[in-house]
């Protein structure tokens, strides 16, 4: 890998980015005991810069739906576009922020964590070192960078997982309940860290979550799943994206509840 | 699971969920039977019950220690080497084919965990190599190798490398889905993903196998040191019996099992070493 390369890497500019298109998305998985069809169809065009949150029951194909988009899943039918790039596997332009922080790599250091991503890209040593600390200062983690990552909170954990896959500088973010293992307090600590983190990168995020007020507070737009086989039953704005009173605040907001109402009866639908 | 190998990985697991505060008197427990099998083995040689031939007294195992380490005249130590020279002898035998099997074994796992057809057509034969009792085999290897050490280190291999290659496959097939995704996700291509996250995710495992397997050496060795097996300490515990030295199988015993355990203990500080976060991940 060159200077030129490396250079580029790191220096991550948030760029236009691409819109991600969904087209007659269907996935049906197929075992001895039968088929059982998961997910859509389902249309949907994501601009970029969006955040999407996505509800829906339990067992309503939203995690099938997000192993489609990183590429962990083959769609049995439709396709998803990324720009004009088809996406079929899982590749470094999409990450994946995981509910369990099991997806950390124990032997690691936290930075080395963070580095793992530019290292399989091949980037230098130097490079991925300052890429890293960056990441690590963006999520409040710089004093922890030589520390193994089980040392460290369930909430810390899942803010390494944040920085290695912004490390790697992706066009899109799919998280599959990050904060759901995580405790009220850290997990409104770490809602309010990931709206910031939305409007200083840019980046297009999709966020899976079984709480409709983390849904309606932190996405730009609000998508609710029907029970399986899931499609878009609900899909609106959402305008609390942009506000900057944390989530708790937000709770005493009439709006914000009649929001939230809304949404519930759409799931309950 | 019910595999040697699983039962190894589980109880190693249990063992270090034990408290702490638990340990020092589970210490002081094992210290106290150990004072008690030692007092009623004094006491039952004192009482003169059964002929020294029988069990001698411990002063006597003590005596044929001595013997083992000291020259008189034209005797030499035990059977012509110091007591050293005969566990060096059987640890050199161990070191070679459990070597081979740490070299081969997780090689072996790895290849039948990544490759269905690797699997279906390997996986029964290391199944029935692992079922059959190496002594079983032993002849063969001596009428195939000859006498001397090459078919026991053969005999230890054999006998080795299955738990390592069982173990591995259960390290790889253990590695969490959304770990090996990630690591896609962040741009991994299918090498990378072995040696980046596969191999290191299954390092605590094999340990365990290798551990299981030096155990399974150690009682494989002192066996097939029946066979031209001096000096080795198998070798000495097995040419007692044409001079009724029972002291000096006492003594063998004694000797093999603490070794046995000196093994083990090295084994497991070297796992904490090697792999400080495997009851964290």
């Amino acid at each position: 890998m060159n200077e030129a390369n490396d250079a580029a890497k790191v220096a991550g500019a948030s760029g236009s980015g691409h819109p991600l298109r969904l087209r007659a998305l269907s996935h049906t998985y197929r075992t001895e005991r039968g088929a059982t069809h998961a997910v859509g169809p389902i249309d949907l065009e994501v601009a970029p810069g969006e955040f999407l949150s996505l509800l829906g029951p339990s067992g309503c194909g939203k995690t099938t739906l997000l192993q489609i988009l990183a590429g962990f899943v083959h769609p049995s039918d439709g396709s998803v576009m990324l720009g004009d790039q088809p996406v079929s596997a899982p590749a470094a332009d999409r990450g994946v922020v995981f509910q369990q922080s099991s997806a950390l790599l124990p032997w690691r250091s936290v930075r080395q964590n963070v580095e793992l991503g530019l290292q399989l890209a091949g980037a230098n040593k130097a490079a991925r070192r300052t890429r890293a600390d960056a990441e690590l200062a963006r999520v409040g983690l710089t004093d922890f960078a030589d520390r193994p990552v089980y040392e460290l909170s369930g909430g810390m954990q899942q803010r390494v997982q944040i920085a290695r896959v912004l490390a790697n500088d992706p066009e899109l973010l799919l998280m599959d309940e990050p904060f759901g293992a995580l405790d009220a307090m850290t997990r409104e600590h770490l809602q309010g860290e990931l709206r910031h983190l939305w409007r200083t990168t840019g980046r297009t995020m999709v966020l899976i979550t079984h709480s409709v007020e983390e849904a309606v507070a932190l996405g730009s737009r609000v998508l609710v799943m029907s029970p399986r086989p899931g499609r878009i039953v609900f899909d609106q704005p959402s305008p609390f994206a942009n506000s900057d009173r944390p989530l708790s605040v937000m709770l005493d907001d009439p709006d914000f509840h009649e929001e939230c109402r809304r949404v519930r009866s759409a799931i309950e639908h | 699971m019910s595999t040697p190998v699983a039962v190894a990985i589980e109880e190693d697991e249990q063992a270090n969920a034990m408290p702490t505060r638990h340990r020092g008197r589970t210490f002081a427990l094992r210290l106290l039977s150990l004072g008690v099998v030692f007092g009623l083995w004094w006491l039952l040689t004192a009482l003169k019950i059964w002929s020294p031939l029988i069990l001698p007294a411990p002063s006597a195992v003590w005596r044929a220690f001595v013997q083992s380490v000291t020259t008189d005249g034209p005797r030499r130590g035990l059977a012509g080497y110091y007591l050293w020279e005969h566990l060096w002898a059987s640890l050199q035998r161990i070191l070679k084919g459990v070597g081979y099997a740490i070299i081969v074994g997780p090689l072996l796992g790895l290849a039948l965990a990544s490759f269905r057809w690797v699997r279906i057509v390997v996986e029964p034969w290391v199944g029935f190599l692992r079922a059959l009792p190496p002594l079983g085999y032993f002849s063969l290897l001596i009428i195939w190798f000859g006498i001397d050490d090459t078919s026991k280190i053969w005999l230890l291999f054999l006998a080795a490398f299955p738990p390592i290659t069982i173990a591995t496959i259960v390290g790889v097939e253990r590695v969490r889905t959304d770990r090996l995704n990630g690591a896609r996700s962040l741009g991994a291509s299918r090498l990378q993903v072995i040696r980046h996250i596969t191999l290191p995710s299954a390092l605590p495992d094999v340990l365990t196998g290798i551990r299981v397997a030096f155990g399974f050496a150690w009682t494989t060795i002192v066996a097939a040191e029946t066979a031209n097996g001096i000096p080795g300490i198998g070798g000495l515990a097995w040419a007692t019996k044409k001079e009724n030295r029972t002291d000096v199988a006492i003594l063998c015993v004694i000797v093999i099992g603490i070794t046995a355990v000196l093994i083990d203990a090295v084994l497991q500080r070297l796992e904490h070493r090697l792999v400080p976060w495997k009851h964290h991940a």
